[in-house]
């Protein structure tokens, strides 16, 4: 596929042409973070961020959404509530682009799943590549950054004054015929720039290196000592953050509201593996009531049964964890302690 | 696209009482194409709807063979059922399925078979069993051996009757009360009234974890192989479509994999979480 090059006074205008379009959803400053929102204006806007506190995963899978509406007159009648609308993403990160590869499959394996994957279907990603990578991210260990190499439309990389545009797919070339003259050719120095950029920003890892591989390796062999279990158990606050924030996360409950009089909605909601309700049944026997069989199994699923199911673990290294956990039990450091066979 | 979170609506068209709190549901598409159309083995279940209060999983207690409606068994224990005990006839409720893998009938076919049900537990082999009566060839001989906590928790004494015409039935209760005449004691107990090549015959559980873990340690004893007794496993199976997670046993999700498993695969997901 073309490479083309944006001059970044081109940016608004070429995202003002896409808002005419389809609606776009981009990075915003909201309370002095970083968050994912539909766009208005396009001045909200910001490109000065890591990434996003919660992944663009809610686009695709809301926190909570309504799925169908019922309404018990003489007959029951059902309506699905399906989202068709077209959504551009502006500067999604690579780890949350292989993020929805891994959903793809999950959701399109066996039963297909038509909220999420109409969604996808209709959405064009942006990708902006990190020349400055995030402080908790490790998607260089996970191979999903700091650059994506698939699952863009477009990607971008920043060279200073203007962004080295990657076509990745036919509904990325089609976003650039909507406003073809912001784009021009590439000349060879730019592919050099955009190397050395990528260069530069793998260098900047911090973080010390987690085998995600060896990890999941070490818990399929069984390597593992219940004493570790044991103790991010104790560490373990069951509040569900590291599952809500992470890009591959799927796991849902269902519910229904009453609206009004006979009218109400069903409602799909994030849920936590490691929550303590889980797995219970409405006759009160619950198989996983222990902590410790939770958070177990919630790292043997993203690690040794996703290798097993779609060949590669379903974390991403995007760090999301490392942020939101409170009793530093993240998929980095407990990818860590298993490879040390702590 | 298919969406498979869209119930079809049906109509209740008759409530059984059973027992004590347990009523029997006849339900019947309103989709004259539904209706037709809807198949499904023994063993499978549905997620019923019961707008206003969500979704729940129930086994399919009638038979593959008996076309026009379906039946399921159910006993108040949540929100959802106890407002299902309150729907009356001609309330709607919708359905999505079925789903699951249903029992082996194939490999039931011209062999001795025990049925050992506890409690609610007879809703899905009554659905086997009303299916191998009808098929030819179904089945060699067959015991059915059920237990209750009291005569008043027996659901469906009728079924018992009519199947001892084909069957060899037995049934026990943990607490008696003066007009029951019969056994006393778990089920398991029953067990010495069966006479059977053990190696020619299999066995298909239905009940309380506690009662499946106690029959499958007594059948080893007595010569089954492993993968000759069959148990459902009771998870909280919320979506039916492996989509949810709540299901999930190790690798396995209850709801695809399952609900029906071999005392085989039970032992390997006994050591899973
Ligand atoms: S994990 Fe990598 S791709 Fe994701 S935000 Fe951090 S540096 Fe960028
Ligand atoms: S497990 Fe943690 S680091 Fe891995 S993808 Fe999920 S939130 Fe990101
Ligand atoms: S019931 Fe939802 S995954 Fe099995």
């Amino acid at each position: 596929m073309k490479n083309y090059i944006l001059d970044k006074n081109f940016l608004k205008p070429f995202l003002r042409k896409v808002m005419k379009k389809e609606r776009l959803i981009a990075p915003i400053e909201f309370n002095k973070d970083i968050i994912f929102d539909f766009i208005d204006e396009i001045d909200e806007i910001t490109t000065n961020f890591t990434n996003s506190i919660i992944s663009p995963k809610r686009f695709f899978f809301p926190q909570s959404d309504t799925i169908l509406e019922y309404e018990k007159t003489s007959h029951v009648k059902v309506q699905p509530i399906v989202s068709y609308e077209r959504r551009v993403i502006f500067g999604i990160r690579s780890c949350d682009v292989y993020g929805l590869l891994n959903l793809d499959k999950f959701y399109s394996l066996g039963y297909e799943d038509i909220y999420y994957l109409q969604r996808r279907e209709n959405v064009t990603l942006i990708n902006l590549v990190c020349s400055d990578p995030c402080e908790n991210g490790f998607c260089i260990y996970a191979k999903s950054g700091p650059k994506a190499e698939v699952g863009f439309d477009l990607q971008f990389t920043d060279l200073g004054d203007k962004y080295f545009v990657e076509v990745g797919s036919v509904k990325g070339e089609e976003l650039i015929k909507i406003a073809e003259l912001f784009f021009s050719k590439i000349i060879e120095k730019d592919e050099e720039r955009r190397f050395e950029v990528v260069l530069k920003s793998k260098s900047c890892f911090s973080h010390l290196y987690v085998d995600l591989q060896d990890a999941a390796l070490k818990l399929k062999n069984n390597l593992v000592s219940e004493n570790l279990w044991q103790e991010l158990a104790d560490r373990c606050q069951r509040c569900g953050g590291c599952n809500y924030v992470c890009p591959t996360c799927t796991c849902f409950d269902v519910v229904d509201k009453d609206i009004e009089g006979q009218r109400g909605r069903r409602v799909r909601l994030w849920d936590s593996c490691v929550l303590g309700g889980f797995t219970r049944l409405a006759g009160g026997y619950n198989p996983r009531s222990r902590i410790e069989d939770r958070v177990k199994r919630k790292f043997y699923h993203k690690l040794s049964y996703e290798i097993e199911k779609f060949q590669a673990t379903s974390c991403v290294g995007c760090g999301r964890c490392t942020t939101v956990c409170l009793g530093n039990i993240d998929t980095a450091s407990v990818v860590r302690r298993i490879v040390l066979g702590e | 696209m298919k969406n498979i979170y869209l119930p079809e609506i049906a109509v209740i068209k008759d409530i059984k009482e059973e027992a004590f709190e347990i009523k029997t549901y006849v339900l019947e598409f309103l989709n004259k194409e539904t209706k037709t159309k809807f198949t499904f083995n023994p063993g499978q279940f549905i997620e019923l709807s019961v707008f206003g209060f969500g979704e729940a999983p129930f086994s399919i207690s009638s038979s593959p063979y008996r076309k026009k409606n379906i039946e399921i068994c159910v006993k108040k224990a949540g929100s959802l059922t106890k407002k299902l005990h309150e729907l009356k006839i001609g309330d709607e409720v919708g359905i999505r399925g079925p789903y699951g893998n249903g029992f082996p009938v194939e490999k039931l076919r011209k062999k001795s078979i025990i049925f050992l049900g506890g409690g609610i537990g007879v809703a899905p082999l009554k659905s086997l069993i009303d299916y191998l009566l009808k098929v030819e060839n179904g089945y060699k001989e067959m015991y059915i051996l059920y237990g209750a906590k009291r005569p008043k928790d027996i659901v469906g004494k009728e079924n018992f009757s009519f199947w001892s015409k084909k069957a060899q039935v037995y049934l026990t209760v943990d607490v008696s009360d003066k007009s029951w005449k019969g056994e006393v004691g778990p089920v398991t107990n029953l067990l010495p009234k069966v006479s059977v090549k053990a190696k020619d015959c299999l066995a298909v559980l239905c009940g309380p974890p506690a009662m499946i873990n106690a029959a499958t340690d007594r059948l080893r004893e007595i010569g089954l192989f492993e993968e000759n007794i069959i148990a459902t496993l009771e998870r909280y199976m919320k979506c039916g479509v492996g989509k949810c997670g709540h299901c999930t046993i190790g690798n396995k999700y209850t709801c695809i994999d399952g609900p029906v498993f071999t005392s085989k695969e039970i032992k390997e997901l006994d050591k899973e979480f």
